[in-house]
């Protein structure tokens, strides 16, 4: 009889406790807001971490994704009054849907193609939504907090406990995945597609298939940041946003699903402890960011794991 | 018995240089057929086209009777086509056994939203577990099992390889210089492994190889392909007495 | 009529400076294969570092022109000598692509901190009035730009045809292992190669400023451009990757007069996509002349 509880979900339920409980008891609403900023970025992240280090593939246009995620959702529940829970997730699904149309030809691609045709991709997305999205590049506000029936999420607290929440949700099934034959799969793709093709294995619909995923998540975690802070200028959804998830999941380490909310924190909070350094922060984000991955090559989890090879599973 | 493959007038160039001349060749259902001749002759390409990694210049593959030229690579696995690969091409970072379980996988996929959902608890893993396992026994490699694969001697690889191929329950196996890198016991030992998949699984077997005793102890029929051309073709007795073929190529192997 | 003429004009010039981010571009792919994305920062320092020779300094044009060109040169062999040579041993290219945008972060936080975030300008290369071209307006410096990327062709030209160092990149673009195995130091020339593509990148800056003057943070859409020319004509091909360049700005100008002027960098990224997902080789070369290359 097989134990459902396994070190690997527990480690995640111990790290899960932890951010709850340090934004509990660091009562500073800005503390928290920067860890909701940083949950919703590991679940960006996460999806990324998927297609990249489970799939081995690569994308520079979540951004677009994001940006969608957000801004369907806030349309749905401004224009269409839809209730918020329900513009949240027609928003994620419809962006991933949209995904496929980019997915089905993209990744056919390798590379570097596939990287700039992503890219290409988020960029369209962020001017197109500067062009036309509402307010144009000044955005609009007014947007819905989230409730579900009579309960309305204001606090910073409640956000924290939602995204991370939802985090801890996708990281388990994300690790179900990961630790399947199916992931095994995946992983395949990084050593020989010319095996798995002769091995009858349609490799576009395993690829496509885990694009989507990544665009959910990340088309959800945009949805949510609409309801959080209320307001949405197309800046947010730039080609910045992408090599900044790139980047957590490159320091976070790609080899490990980990990598996604470890990167998230460190870059999510990094900005915010070079904030005081004035004209030199994007000269200092810049160097660190040089410096980690000339360095930190195999991401901020490898000196952990070497460690904790026993609790940590993939 | 019945033609399960059959190459019908292959020509390929790359750039220029014309690689297969006009290639015939019929592999008969349930026979080890060898496919011998120097280096650059054009083998791996043969074998190329007839998996589908390649597409010929002008010719037609038939497998079963069916046309099967314009057949994408996958769908040609399906239809009974398995192949081992002369630059390994076994899935690095995965276990001996995992590569055989992908394989599986291949076979009789499922949805990636099961995975998400029940992981490693899915009923389907603990089959291809154990059906995995039995076909490393088979080439004799269960002992090595959670190994990883890429830390295997270069032979072992091979007998992953093939392990693999067999996963998807091929009519036919291609193999691409199976025995390079063994020494001769392991060859002793892949030989009678590919004798028994061909008499009690009836696969198969075409093989592009190098080693002169293994290729004239289990092969049924030798085809000897000569810078893109047939020289000759005929069992081992008869190849080994072919004038032609001594003077072109078996005097030059030891 | 005459207006199709300004466009075409204004859509050749700056064409002709994706054409150098372009060939920027390549010649790092051709040695390397490595995505440079920190080209177009280099664009940017080439306008700025000119202003502070120029006009801060007050060096006569010509020395602050090849004083220019030289720091532009010298910055991205620094950056292949610290970021790049360590790493490229890896062989992942992702993380290889993530530094070349993490430095990009990097120099233009050095660029906004020296020269904050105004626009700079500066005097062309010769004063006077515009010439009227068929009715259209022609910019002096517009002329000393073309002049200068047919300087650089002609080089370009020379240097892989003629030169011994040249015929040696090309060599080692076309088949690295074979080229070491030839006694060709493939470190030296992947430091040649990020050394000329500072150069070009670095002229470009200095030949546009004048007309559109530069601020510290046009490097990323710079970038995406010269990216864009470089898969249009066809990645590889040095001729090709210019003329995707000229085609670029051409069609960039076209679109902005004609159309809607705001949709004009999305066009740039719709044609990027539509190429690469029908015609990856380029508009300017064959399948199987970028399958030869390995691409």
């Amino acid at each position: 009889m097989k134990l459902i509880l396994k070190n690997s979900y527990l480690s995640v339920l111990l790290f899960y406790l932890l951010i709850i409980l340090s934004g509990f008891l660091k009562s500073d609403p800005y503390f928290v807001t920067i860890l909701i900023f940083a949950g919703l970025n590991a679940l960006s992240a996460l999806g990324l971490s998927l297609l990249m280090g489970l799939a081995g593939q690569i994308s520079l246009g979540q951004n677009g994704f994001y940006g969608l995620g957000a801004y369907l959702s806030a349309l749905f529940a401004l224009n269409l009054n839809l209730p918020v829970p329900v513009a949240l997730l027609l928003a994620s699904i419809l962006t991933s849907i949209l995904s496929l149309f980019l997915a089905v030809p993209a990744l056919r691609l390798k590379g570097h193609y596939l990287a700039v045709a992503t890219l290409g991709f988020g960029e369209i997305v962020y001017l197109l939504l500067n062009e036309w999205g509402p307010g144009g590049p000044s955005g609009f506000g007014n947007i819905p907090k989230l409730s579900l029936g009579s309960l309305t999420f204001e606090s910073p607290l409640s956000y924290l406990f939602l995204v991370w929440t939802l985090f801890l949700i996708a990281f388990l099934l994300a690790q179900n995945l990961a630790n399947s034959t199916y992931g095994r799969t995946l992983r395949a793709l990084h050593s020989s597609e010319t095996a798995l093709r002769t091995l009858g294995v349609n490799l576009v619909s395993l690829k496509v298939k885990i694009f989507f995923l990544s665009a959910f998540l990340t088309a959800l975690s945009g949805a949510i940041y609409a309801h959080f802070v209320t307001f949405l200028s197309p800046a947010t959804f730039s080609i910045f946003y992408s090599v900044l998830l790139l980047m957590m999941v490159m320091l976070g380490g790609i080899h490990s699903l980990w990598g996604a909310p470890l990167g998230a924190l460190f870059v999510t909070f990094l900005p915010e402890t070079l904030r005081p350094f004035k004209e030199y922060d994007i000269l200092l984000y810049g160097l660190i960011l040089t410096l980690g991955l000339i360095f930190l090559r195999k991401g901020l989890l490898y000196p952990l794991q070497k460690g904790l090879k026993k609790w940590i599973s993939f | 018995m019945d033609i399960l493959l059959e190459v019908k007038e292959i020509y390929k160039s790359f750039g220029g240089h014309e690689v297969l001349k006009g290639v015939n060749l019929k592999v008969r259902e349930g026979t080890i057929h060898a496919l011998i001749g120097p280096n650059g002759a054009g083998k791996t390409t043969l074998l190329n086209i007839i998996n589908g990694l390649e597409s010929p210049n002008r010719g037609k593959i038939l497998f079963q009777g069916k046309e099967i030229t314009s057949t994408p690579v996958e769908k040609r696995a399906k239809l009974g086509l398995a192949r081992t690969f002369q630059l390994l091409e076994i899935f690095s970072g995965l276990s001996v056994l995992e590569n055989v379980m992908v394989a599986l996988y291949a076979q009789r996929p499922w949805g990636m939203w099961k995975s998400l959902i029940l992981g490693d608890l899915n009923k389907r893993e603990k089959e291809i577990k154990e059906e995995a396992e039995r076909y490393l026994e088979e080439v004799n490699l269960l002992h090595r099992a959670k190994e990883e694969a890429q830390n295997l001697p270069a032979g072992e690889q091979k007998l992953l390889e093939i392990a693999r191929a067999l996963a998807i329950n091929p009519k036919i196996l291609l193999l691409d210089e199976p025995a390079a890198g063994l020494n001769n016991r392991e060859t002793q030992l892949l030989g009678e492994t590919l004798r028994m998949i061909c008499q009690k699984r009836g696969v198969t077997i075409l093989l592009v190889e190098h080693d002169m005793d293994l290729v004239m102890r289990i092969s049924n029929f030798i085809t000897v392909l000569n810078f893109g051309e047939i020289l000759a073709e005929g069992t081992p007795l008869e190849i080994q007495k072919n004038p032609q073929v001594i003077k072109a190529y078996l005097g030059e192997e030891t | 009529m005459e207006l199709f003429f300004q466009f075409l004009l204004s859509g050749i010039t700056v064409g002709a400076i994706y054409a150098l981010i372009a060939l920027g571009f390549n010649i790092v792919y051709n040695t390397t294969s490595i995505l440079n994305l920190a080209q177009g920062e280099f664009v940017v320092l080439g306008g700025l570092v000119m202003w502070y020779f120029l006009e801060k300094l007050h060096l006569p044009y010509g020395l602050a022109f090849i004083s220019t060109l030289l720091i532009s040169g010298l910055i991205s062999l620094i950056m292949e000598r610290l970021t790049i040579r360590p790493l490229i041993k890896e062989a992942d290219p992702i993380l290889l692509i993530l530094i070349t945008i993490a430095f990009s972060i990097l120099l233009r936080g050095i660029l906004m901190f020296l020269f904050g975030k105004d626009p700079y300008g500066y005097p062309p290369i010769s004063e006077g009035a515009p010439l009227l071209i068929m009715g259209a307006v022609l910019q002096r410096q517009i002329i000393w730009i073309l002049v200068f990327v047919l300087l650089t062709m002609l080089f370009l030209y020379l240097f892989f045809n003629q030169t011994m160092l040249g015929r040696a990149m090309k060599a080692c673009a076309l088949a690295r292992d074979a080229a070491t195995l030839m006694g060709i130091k493939t470190s030296q020339m992947v430091m040649l190669s990020f050394l000329l593509s500072g150069l070009f990148a670095g002229l470009g800056g200095i030949l546009i400023t004048p007309i559109t003057l530069m601020e510290y943070d046009r490097g990323p859409l710079l970038t995406i451009k010269g990216f864009t020319a470089a898969v249009l004509g066809g990645l590889g091909s040095n001729w090709g990757v210019m003329a995707g360049g000229f085609l670029l700005g051409i069609l960039e100008s076209l679109m902005a007069g004609y159309i809607h002027s705001g949709l004009k960098d999305a066009l740039a990224l719709f044609l990027l996509l539509l190429i690469l997902l029908f015609k990856p080789a380029g508009l300017f070369q064959s399948a199987e002349q970028a399958r030869l290359r390995k691409l």
